[in-house]
């Protein structure tokens, strides 16, 4: 009985098998670039990632004209040589008006189950993407009102073919670049750092003594890192095919305390500007570690201007009346270093580092880019 | 995945896996599922790097690697029981006095709002009166529970729809005409097993990989975790946080799992009385671990080396029998409910 029950489950499993192999086009299969162990992340039903769509949002990613005055593309604020992140305290928008915040890195983005720095109402990337593109205050991609012209700009022969290989006709519509903007930014995996070597493929030999000192040092109560850069991406904020789950993990970075009780400036208020929950002031959502050595300047505002600078205000406990903020995250209660200790912290950091990644050509804007009109 | 997922609907449907899920990576398909409250992965070969075989080879491979998973079962199917399914409700008091939905409670005067609140629970066990015998109950599979561990999470939030859980689900080995109430005890660890404590929690199904209640490989799991907070004070704030685990624990790095127990395991036992008069109500009552307690950072406790004291205090308070308790129908603590109105 138990047989023919098993029989049944192989015969189940191998017309799956089948039906992805014979009746999907060659051209629809993407494949992740993620180690066996690791899980895959969540993709939206109405938004199957393909590699047609990746290359499409590649060519889209990289392209000036998707903005609306053609001054700035989405590589402008994601850099890939800044782990998709830009060198600037805070990016400008294509009107040359200073943004609100710090870019983002986009390393594996795809498991995120918050997006930006403070908004608990975004759960796909394809969410997020409607602020950086129609944003009026202030401009970012300043496509509002401007869609339908922006649109006519890709109506050539080359985003055609590409545009057909997507999504199997040359229409072109501004949810079809969205989409597929959003499957080449999921394309965005980082696995190959030395910690992974460590940590997850059980190479002794990956971490140096000091790494591994590092290591210890960020995963103790004693410092207490870990309590928001948790998880395999080094942000609570991961979802996948084995947790599905969101806790919300915004907290309060004690950088600020204008008030005495632990208000943050105007300009930018966290969570609070979104929930208007008392509670939520000056939170923020914990960041990816990963490739965190190229991602400087750091913090919400970009006001922290290196990773030694930061390693000393969560010593301090925070930042100048930060540090007395009644609000601050329990967990940046301050903690004292020697200098060999920050520096064997500062190197374990530093081991979050995938070169392959930063190096990855098949991030890079396409060496002969699409015509646009 | 919409092949994998319906394949695992089907599957579902037809032999009554508890759960399925397929996923495929670069050289290999895994095929998580769930049956007989045994997890079991299964990675095969992927379909591109079989395209060069025959569909028949490619057929006759898949038996044979789940033929050898049928054996390893047989014995879970010829121990198979009935079970009624239960569903207890968990609510943490104080005393008398239920946290709002907002988790906030009095503690020696002082308004207190516990800012996280989870613990896990695992080795669920019944006994019927008149009996000796200790069996074995097993958990309903979902996001928040496996076979054997179940984790529950209170979010200080009224609003809050999602992003936390109050319930427990069991399979309680029971006849068809018994109910919970024919149980005498219930038996039970706040704690997570051992042999999945230590485990790379990419490995591990929900909730065994959340990282809100994770150390590290070498410490596992935290069993009990409370960060409270107040500002009962003018324009000054006091923090208390509990995180309880298990310590002593010996290996390599942070990254390396320890091979035999820890020093100090810290899983603590609960047995509660249930019985013809038991709702279906499971409280842990906080005033038992804070009693004669000054909360403040000066006594937290999250094992670290200058906290050994009021560690070791807390220890002692985890022990006490009554932290846990089965409410009574028609008492005082069913009616507390109430007061959570946002979940």
């Amino acid at each position: 009985m138990y047989i023919g029950r098993f029989l049944l489950l192989t015969l189940i499993i191998a017309i799956a098998f089948l039906s992805q192999t014979s009746c999907t086009p060659k051209q629809q299969q993407f494949e992740w670039q993620i180690p066996p162990g690791f899980p895959l992340p969540e993709v939206p039903a109405n938004n199957p990632i393909t590699q047609a769509k990746v290359n499409l949002g590649k060519a889209l990613f990289y392209e000036p004209a998707l903005s609306g005055n053609r001054a700035m593309s989405c590589a402008t604020c994601h850099d890939p040589a800044h782990a998709f992140s830009e060198p600037k305290a805070l990016s400008s928008g294509s009107t040359g008006k200073i943004l609100q915040r710090n870019a983002l890195a986009l390393v594996n983005v795809a498991y995120n189950s918050n997006f930006t720095w403070a908004h608990s109402g975004l759960s796909s990337i394809e969410q997020q993407m409607m602020i950086p593109l129609f944003s009026e205050s202030p401009i970012e991609m300043g496509l509002s009102g401007q869609q339908y012209e922006v649109i006519k700009r890709f109506q050539t022969e080359d985003y055609e073919t590409l545009f057909e290989q997507a999504w199997g006709d040359k229409t072109i519509t501004l949810d079809r670049m969205v989409k597929s903007i959003a499957s080449f930014v999921r394309s965005l995996t980082s696995f190959d750092s030395p910690f992974d070597e460590y940590a997850y493929r059980a190479n002794d030999d990956a971490l140096n003594e000091s790494e591994l000192r590092g290591l210890d040092l960020f995963f103790s109560e004693r410092l207490e890192c870990f309590h928001c850069h948790g998880g395999f991406n080094f942000t609570q904020s991961s979802k996948h095919e084995f947790q599905p789950l969101d806790l919300r993990p915004f907290h309060n970075t004690a950088l600020y305390n204008e008030d005495g009780v632990g208000s943050y400036p105007l300009r930018d208020q966290g969570l609070y500007e979104q929930s208007l929950n008392a509670n939520d002031m000056g939170r923020f959502r914990a960041p990816t570690l990963r490739n965190i050595e190229y991602t400087a300047p750091y913090m919400h505002d970009g006001s922290v201007a290196t990773l030694r600078d930061l390693i000393q205000i969560y010593a301090d406990g925070g930042r100048e009346t930060g540090v007395t903020s009644p609000i601050k995250s329990p967990f940046i209660s301050g903690f004292e270093l020697t200098q060999q200790e920050s520096d064997d912290l500062l190197a374990f950091l530093h081991s979050l580092s995938d070169k392959k990644f930063i190096n990855n050509p098949s991030h890079h804007a396409p060496i002969n880019p699409p015509k646009v009109n | 995945m919409p092949a994998f997922n319906g394949a695992c609907m089907l599957l579902r449907h037809i032999i009554s896996l508890d759960a399925c899920k397929m996923s495929v990576a670069d050289n290999y398909y895994q095929v998580l599922f769930i049956e007989e409250n045994v997890n079991k992965i299964l990675y095969l070969p992927s379909a591109l790097s079989l395209q060069k075989l025959s569909k028949s080879i490619l057929i006759g491979m898949t038996a044979m690697v789940l033929m050898s998973c049928a054996e390893d079962t047989t014995q879970d199917h010829l121990s198979k029981q009935k079970s009624i399914q239960q569903q207890l409700l968990t609510k943490v008091v104080y005393g008398e006095h239920a946290l709002t939905c907002d988790n906030e409670f009095i503690h020696h005067n002082i308004l207190w709002q516990a800012n996280s609140l989870g613990f896990f629970l695992s080795n669920f066990e019944m006994r019927e009166e008149q009996s000796d015998t200790w069996k074995k109950i097993s958990l309903e599979v979902n996001d928040w529970q496996t076979p054997d561990t179940a984790l529950l999470w209170f979010v200080a939030n009224c609003g809050a729809k999602e992003g936390f859980n109050k319930t427990l689900t069991l399979n309680l080995p029971l006849q068809d005409k018994q109910s919970f109430t024919n149980i005498a005890q219930l038996r039970f660890s706040m704690s997570v097993p051992f042999e999945v404590n230590h485990a790379n929690p990419l490995t591990q199904p929900s909730p065994i990989n959340l990282a809100e209640m994770f150390w590290s490989w070498r410490l596992g799991h935290k069993f009990f975790r409370i960060d409270m907070s107040t500002m009962d004070q003018p324009n000054k704030t006091a923090i208390w946080n509990f995180h309880l685990g298990s310590t002593g624990c010996s290996s390599a790095s942070s990254l390396r799992a320890p091979v035999k127990e820890c020093e100090q395991s810290n899983r603590n036992t609960y047995t509660v009385n249930v019985g013809d008069n038991a709702s279906n109500l499971l409280m842990l009552d906080l005033k038992i671990l804070l009693e004669g307690i000054n909360a403040n950072r000066e006594t937290s406790c999250m094992f670290k080396a200058e906290q050994l004291s009021a560690c070791n205090n807390l220890l002692s308070k985890l022990r006490h029998s009554s932290l846990f308790r089965i409410a009574a129908k028609k008492s005082k603590d069913l009616s507390n409910t109430s007061q959570e109105s946002g979940q």
